[in-house]
């Protein structure tokens, strides 16, 4: 009882001192979502390094319509937990899409890269 | 007056293979010159896209967060230029840091201003969460009382912090790797044991992984 409520304590400290509040437009996460996320939960995973130092190429494969699960399953995992690994993956891919469209198009030069 | 990155002439980007990326970004003169405008330009091009949902993609402010986020890129990019493999496409490459910096920023920009009223608000939503068990609890979909408990006897102090901020609350890794004190990748570390810890408790309170993932 004396371990719940100091644990329960530093909890909420923490919480109060590093204001831990989701921004208005973050909805609030819900345990079946933790839940899930702990049922995806391996032994072994990479980190956020670890899929970072992947994701271009598994990024360019999906681009070129392989799977790259296949050659980067450990990347795959990663994603479907890590949520910031997921919506950078997300942004690359329409990054590369923009970039690829318009190129295709010809696309207007920039100014001059400030050194 | 036109941001550095606004469009000045209407020339075509030319399209360069990963061993011209390299060589011209590489070399000195006019050629590194042109190599940096065009890769710019697509960065720029690929963060409208990518922002989309992060903040107004059009108008100044933008102009000039994205010229802040490229040049930055632009920077780190000449500075380990010689890390690329030739196992992806460079741009691939070159957006992928582009949008690590900027979606830093916007996480931290996002998450600087949240107040103690947003806080109190959601404990009184997870206070009205209530159910007996951990299958009532996932039947429901609805019960975090009973996860905090578990979570209280299962986890660390570190533990309960970690998960309480980026899995119960939704913060970034990185802002709350910052506010705990830590690393992204580290954060990540004691994440994974948090959840295996309570992917064990889960399971010999009777549930099975079906009954978690759905």
């Amino acid at each position: 009882m004396k371990r719940l409520s100091r644990v329960l304590s530093t909890f909420f400290r923490t919480v109060r001192t590093t204001r831990m509040t989701a921004p208005v437009e973050t909805p609030l996460p819900c345990p079946t979502g933790l839940l899930k996320m702990i049922a995806s939960t391996g032994d072994d995973e990479i980190d956020c390094a670890g899929a970072f130092d992947l994701m271009h190429r598994y990024a360019d494969l999906i681009c070129s319509g392989e799977n790259p699960a296949e050659l980067f399953s450990a990347v795959k995992r990663h994603i479907e937990i890590c949520h910031d690994c997921r919506e950078e993956l997300e942004a690359l891919l329409r990054a590369i899409h923009a970039g690829d469209y318009l190129s295709a198009r010809g696309l207007p030069a920039a100014g001059k890269w400030r050194p | 007056m036109h941001s550095p990155l606004a469009p000045v002439k209407k020339a075509v980007v030319r399209e360069r293979n990963n061993k011209e990326w390299i060589l011209n970004l590489t070399s000195a003169g006019p050629k590194r010159e042109e190599a940096l405008s065009d890769l710019s330009a697509i960065l720029l091009a690929g963060l409208r896209a990518a922002l989309r949902g992060w903040t107004r993609t059009r108008g100044r402010e933008f102009d000039s967060l994205a010229d802040d986020f490229v040049q930055e890129t632009l920077m780190q990019i000449l500075d380990k230029i010689g890390t690329f493999r030739d196992l992806s496409r460079f741009t691939t490459w070159a957006h992928k840091i582009c949008i690590r910096i900027a979606l830093t920023e916007l996480r931290r920009k996002r998450w600087q201003d949240s107040s103690l009223e947003d806080l109190a608000e959601q404990g009184r939503m997870m206070s009205d969460m209530r159910s007996d068990s951990p299958k009532d609890a996932v039947h429901s979909g609805m019960n975090i009382q009973l996860l905090m408990k578990m979570m209280t006897e299962e986890l660390s102090e570190k533990q309960m912090a970690a998960l309480g901020a980026v899995a119960i609350r939704g913060m970034p890794l990185e802002e709350a790797a910052r506010r705990l004190g830590t690393n992204r990748n580290a954060l990540y570390k004691v994440l994974h044991d948090a959840r295996l810890k309570l992917k064990g408790r889960l399971i010999r309170d009777g549930m099975t992984l079906d009954d978690l993932a759905n």
